[in-house]
């Protein structure tokens, strides 16, 4: 109901009172991002978009937004030099392919790349081709690409319609794909690519609280997003996003907040490191524990985490625990 | 081998009617239809205590095949196959038949009876309009169309059924089985007066004409049922003609089971199929009435040996499908409450249950605490309430066919069953006021023993959905209005007519709000106590104006005048202007889409000023408050959707802009009051529940944030740590040490870097180690 949604920002021009849950994860987020940031250092991310034609005004809009969105997430993560967009006239056949021999020419195996396709596709059963300025780019053309690319992990996000045909020609041991439909027959416009863009700023889409947003986690909020949409409107769902490939954990799409990782001793964040990894073992071992020694020993390993936290982070005023009211224990 | 004395036990044990029953399959009366002798001879034996010969006689007729091409032959052949039960052979027949005679009215009429018979009414109407093609005048083939349509509540079913029965050269047998289908369509309604009269004349042409009798000592019987007379003597008329004739109970069963009165038809069709084992159609409805009462296992038993009998009937099959599904839904059993109201069933989908069990049992122990106190009835049993994820579901659950689109509740006495507000868009209906609607049917038809009359049952459940509903407040679409503004209001005496046999498109809808508007009336002029003493007075009557002289001392005909001048009392300014007002709606819609925020508030300012109460589809209200947001009102805005609540507008998102302003205005009782009334509209969305909840704990109300956060988690979150330190914080909150600890893990568990759930669990350590 387009009435009702264009009230909601202006009927509460001093917005609602943040939850006490989010009003204190944005200072725990600051500096939890930083244990993310620290394994990556000495590997380069390398982010590609490019943003196809629209061919009306409404999608030209929504695909300019979408990219504009995934750019700035990006470059808050990686910085300028790691970004490059391509749109409007820049977005060719052949500038796409020329970009793409020039990465190959910089990037090392060790190097990560995380290419976006923001636009129309269409696929008439045996070609997939993603629609840009002059001739359009095909599945061919993208394979012979990323072939010659020496990084070893690659992800590859096509949001617009048809990009599932491109699951069997792209799909690679060392690369995930994410894609809009789960193949090249759902060719209707899609909206997965507003959700994704959606996911790269909502701290609901960083489910474990590291303070980036994952390829997983984005994909997972989106596919939920445009599912409860279609849901919603009582609509026959047109799009079913699909994701393929093992790592998509591994790679980090945005952050949420800057990194403080500099101002944390190194000591402190190697021990936090490794209480981190003793818990992720822990939870693989999970089914050979009785569950009373399982609760246990994760409680001992959360609560060391915890305290260790707490000497990390600066001091704050003191707030109520939960909810409007501070209850002591008895 | 079976030893004699077992094959004797087993027949000691059989009911009597089956020793009686005919061999053949139940079969409609053709009333002369099929002019062949030899055809005329097996059903005249048929129709008569004479079974054995009857059978033999169709065996006979089944032999004519071996004839080969004569289309009379092939003819006489398809109806003895048809009467001994092979209608896959039959149609083969008929088909053979048909090519050999193209130019035959009353074999394609014929052909297509076999249609219906095996439930294909689409091909049958073909059929039947091929026979029309042959020969226009062909009454027969006329009014099985209009049968075929009436079941399918086609409103050209009326206009078929007068072409036949105003065409003179209409034989006797065709204009007897006119007045019988009319005279049951009357007894459908209700309509006693004309009931008897038609059947009146029925008697008149089957006495005359020599035709069997039994239909309309059956139909007599179901007169008698209506008018609280004694039916048995109609009964035994009609089973002196043929004592293995099931009909004779299952036509009053069915005017029973139209008229709700399940239990009474039960009873009935048990009789039927006593007397007449194979006529399946009285065990499908008796399966599906017994499944209505709650009776699952022995309705599925008696669908199952339906099913046996005819494979082809889509409603033993969707009945069966039901009652499988029904096997997968989780059951809430609630005790009897502490002011005495009765215990309460719920059957949710497991998929649904942990979201929805909280809110409906908590809607539906108001409405019987509510009506209980209105209608000063207590139910004498538990309540038992079904919640279809599907509409399909429901419209099986219904009417034993998928596709009632409009459907979205019903109830069997003490069994509710709605449509999951999951089932259908948001915006198109409200499963809250929905099970309002439906609860108060459950008192208005047990208290009179089923006898109050649909539009009066209707009436009073719309009312309540107005007065007493959780979204409260008259609510009356647009193009209802404009049917009023055309005069389309129907007599009270012939209100029922409305629901049970519309004649345009919109009656069925129309007549709802009708019938909501007169016991709307009632309630103003008179008050409350007459409303329930007019619905009591139908327990003792069943004709209109008896009843609303004992309770209003008006005839029907008085009381219609007074409800005409209300209506131009309560509507007169926008009925006179009905194009101008829905001229202003269309253009406060347009101009608030264009962003032309001044248009859009003069446009909707005035539809307002003609019907203020407009708060359904396309409300004014929300164009006007969004123009007021973007001209930098936000108090006129935030006024404007309180209004539009307060009248029982319900747009979730609407309610959730107007539960967000009032946060932020510092009005947080009210943000939750109407943030929670999104619960009976909408309640699969997760952000509800979880900033309803944040608001509650704020708010000091652990325990009922408690609840939200539980449903939230039920939801399934993406974001499982804030779910779960939502609940921590709850139960923290309640003094619940180990529960909150559990949750702070989990939490922690899913993110073992969340600094809040860290917070919590750092807490919680430092507690005595006795609590923690």
């Amino acid at each position: 109901m387009a009435a009702a949604t264009a009230l909601g920002g202006h009927l509460s021009p001093c917005g609602t009172p943040a939850a006490p849950v989010l009003r204190r994860a944005a200072l725990a987020l600051l500096l939890v991002a930083a244990l993310a940031a620290m394994p990556r250092a000495q590997a380069a991310e390398r982010v590609l978009i490019i943003e196809g034609l629209g061919g009306e005004p409404l999608y030209a809009r929504q695909f300019d937004t979408q990219a504009r969105a995934v750019a700035a997430a990006s470059r808050a993560l990686d910085g300028n030099d790691a970004v490059r967009m391509l749109a409007g006239n820049e977005a060719t056949r052949a500038h796409i392919l020329a970009q793409f021999r020039r990465l190959a020419a910089q990037m090392e195996r060790r190097d990560e790349l995380v290419v976006y396709l923001i636009g129309h596709g269409s696929f008439d059963g045996r070609e997939y081709k993603f629609n840009v300025p002059g001739p359009d780019l095909s599945d061919a053309d993208l394979k012979g690409a990323l072939q010659g690319l020496p990084a070893e992990r690659q992800l590859v996000i096509v949001t617009g319609s048809a990009s599932g045909a491109l699951l069997p020609t792209l799909g690679a041991a060392h690369r995930v794909l994410l894609t809009a439909t789960r193949n090249g027959e759902e060719s209707n416009a899609t909206r997965f690519g507003a959700a994704l863009a959606a996911a790269l700023q909502s701290p609901e889409a960083d489910t474990d609280k590291d303070g980036r947003i994952s390829a997983q986690e984005a994909f997972t909020y989106a596919r939920r997003t445009v599912q409860d949409e279609y849901r919603r409107e009582g609509l026959l769902a047109s799009e079913h996003a699909v994701l393929q490939g093992d790592a998509a954990g591994d790679f980090a799409l945005a952050s949420l907040v800057p990194s403080a990782a500099a101002h944390i001793p190194g000591q402190q964040l190697r021990r936090r490191a490794a209480l981190n990894a003793r818990i992720k073992a822990l939870e693989a071992r999970k089914h050979s524990l009785t569950p009373a020694a399982y609760q246990q020993q994760l409680q001992d390993l959360l609560l060391q985490l915890a305290r260790l936290q707490q000497q990390i982070d600066p001091p704050a005023a003191p707030q109520p625990a939960a909810g409007g009211a501070a209850h002591a224990p008895p | 081998m079976r030893r004699p004395d077992a094959l004797v036990a087993a027949l000691a044990l059989l009911p009597l009617g089956l020793l009686l029953a005919p061999a053949c399959r139940a079969r409609d009366i053709p009333y002369g239809e099929v002019g062949d002798p030899a055809v005329r001879r097996c059903d005249a034996l048929n129709w008569s205590p004479q079974h054995a010969a009857a059978a033999d006689c169709y065996r006979a007729l089944a032999q004519r095949e071996a004839g080969g091409g004569d289309g009379v032959r092939l003819a006489e052949a398809a109806e003895g196959t048809w009467a001994l039960g092979d209608l896959v052979h039959a149609n083969a027949l008929f088909r053979a038949a048909a090519a050999a005679r193209p130019r035959d009215a009353t074999l394609q009429a014929r052909w297509g009876e076999l249609y219906v018979d095996s439930h294909q009414p689409q091909q049958a109407l073909d059929l039947f309009h091929e026979a029309l093609a042959r020969d226009a005048h062909d009454a027969y083939a006329r009014l099985d169309a209009a049968s075929v349509l009436d079941d399918q509540f086609a409103v050209q079913a009326q206009a078929q059924l007068r072409a036949a029965m105003a065409d003179p050269a209409a034989p006797a047998g065709a204009r007897l089985r006119g007045l019988l289908l009319s005279a049951g369509a009357a007894l459908e309604e209700g309509d006693a007066d004309s009931a008897r009269s038609l059947l009146d004349q029925a008697q008149a042409i089957a006495t005359s004409a020599r035709l069997p009798q039994l239909e309309v000592d059956a139909l007599r019987a179901a007169l008698a049922q209506l008018e609280g007379e004694d039916d048995a003597s109609w009964i035994e008329r009609a089973l002196q003609e043929d004592p293995a004739f099931g009909e004779a109970y299952a036509l009053p069963a069915h005017i029973e089971d139209i008229r709700w009165r399940a239990r009474d038809a039960i009873a009935l069709y048990r009789q039927a199929i006593a007397i007449e084992p194979t006529l399946w159609s009285a065990r499908v409805q008796l399966g599906d009435c017994l499944l209505r009462q709650g009776e699952l296992a022995e309705g599925r038993a008696m669908l199952e040996s339906a099913y046996r009998g005819d494979p082809y009937d889509p409603v033993t099959v969707n009945l069966l499908r039901l009652s499988d599904s029904l096997q997968h839904f989780a059951v809430r059993s609630y005790d009897r409450a502490s002011d005495g109201g009765p215990a309460l069933v719920l059957h949710i989908s497991n998929a649904e249950v942990q979201v929805l069990a909280p809110y409906v049992r908590r809607l539906a122990q108001r409405a019987l605490s509510t009506y209980a106190q209105r209608y000063r009835f207590q139910p004498r049993t538990a309540v038992q309430i079904e919640v279809y994820p599907h509409q399909d579901d429901l419209a099986v659950r219904t009417a034993g066919l998928p596709g009632l689109e409009g459907e979205l509740g019903v109830t069997f006495g003490y069994v509710v069953a709605i449509d999951s507000p999951a089932s259908r868009p948001i915006g198109d209906f409200d499963w809250g006021d929905t099970l309002w609607h439906e609860m108060a049917h459950v008192f208005t038809l047990e208290s009179t023993d089923f006898h109050v009359p649909r539009w009066l049952t209707e009436g009073l459940s719309v009312f309540e959905e107005w007065r007493t509903g959780p979204g409260a407040g008259v609510q009356i679409p647009a193009y209802v209005l404009a049917a009023f503004a055309q005069r389309r209001e129907l007599p009270v005496a012939r209100l029922n007519a409305g629901f049970v046999h519309p004649q345009y498109p919109e009656q069925v809808v129309v007549s709802y709000m009708q019938a909501g508007l007169i016991c709307d009336y009632i309630d103003r002029a008179f008050g409350f106590d007459r409303l329930r003493a007019l619905l009591q007075a139908f327990a003792r009557t069943s004709d209109v104006s008896a009843a609303m002289q004992m309770a209003l001392g008006l005839s029907a005909t008085q009381f219609d005048a007074r409800f005409a001048a209300d209506l131009q009392q309560q509507y007169g300014r926008v009925l006179a202007q009905m194009d101008r007002w829905l001229a202003l709606r269309t253009e406060a819609e347009r101009a608030a889409t264009q962003h032309d925020w001044s248009a859009a508030q003069a446009a909707a300012t005035q539809a307002l000023a003609l019907q203020a109460q407009d708060v359904g589809e396309d409300s004014p209200y929300l164009p006007l408050a969004q123009a007021y947001v973007a001209q930098n009102a936000p108090a006129r805005a935030l006024a404007t959707l309180s209004d539009y609540a307060q009248r029982g507008g319900h747009d979730p998102q609407a309610l959730r802009t107007l539960a967000t302003g009032l946060y932020a205005a510092g009005r947080s009782a009210e943000a939750i009051r109407v943030l929670d009334g999104i619960n009976d509209i909408a309640p699969f969305d997760e952000a509800l529940h979880g900033q309803l909840g944040d608001w509650l704990l704020q708010a000091g109300r652990a325990a009922e944030a408690l609840a939200e956060y539980r449903v939230a988690l039920a939801l399934n979150p993406p974001d499982r740590a804030t779910a779960h330190l939502r609940l921590a914080r709850a139960q923290y909150a309640l003094h619940d040490w180990p529960a909150a600890r559990r949750e702070v893990i989990a939490s922690l568990e899913v993110a073992p870097n969340f600094r809040p759930a860290q917070q919590l669990l750092l807490q919680l350590a430092a507690a005595p180690k006795s609590t923690y």
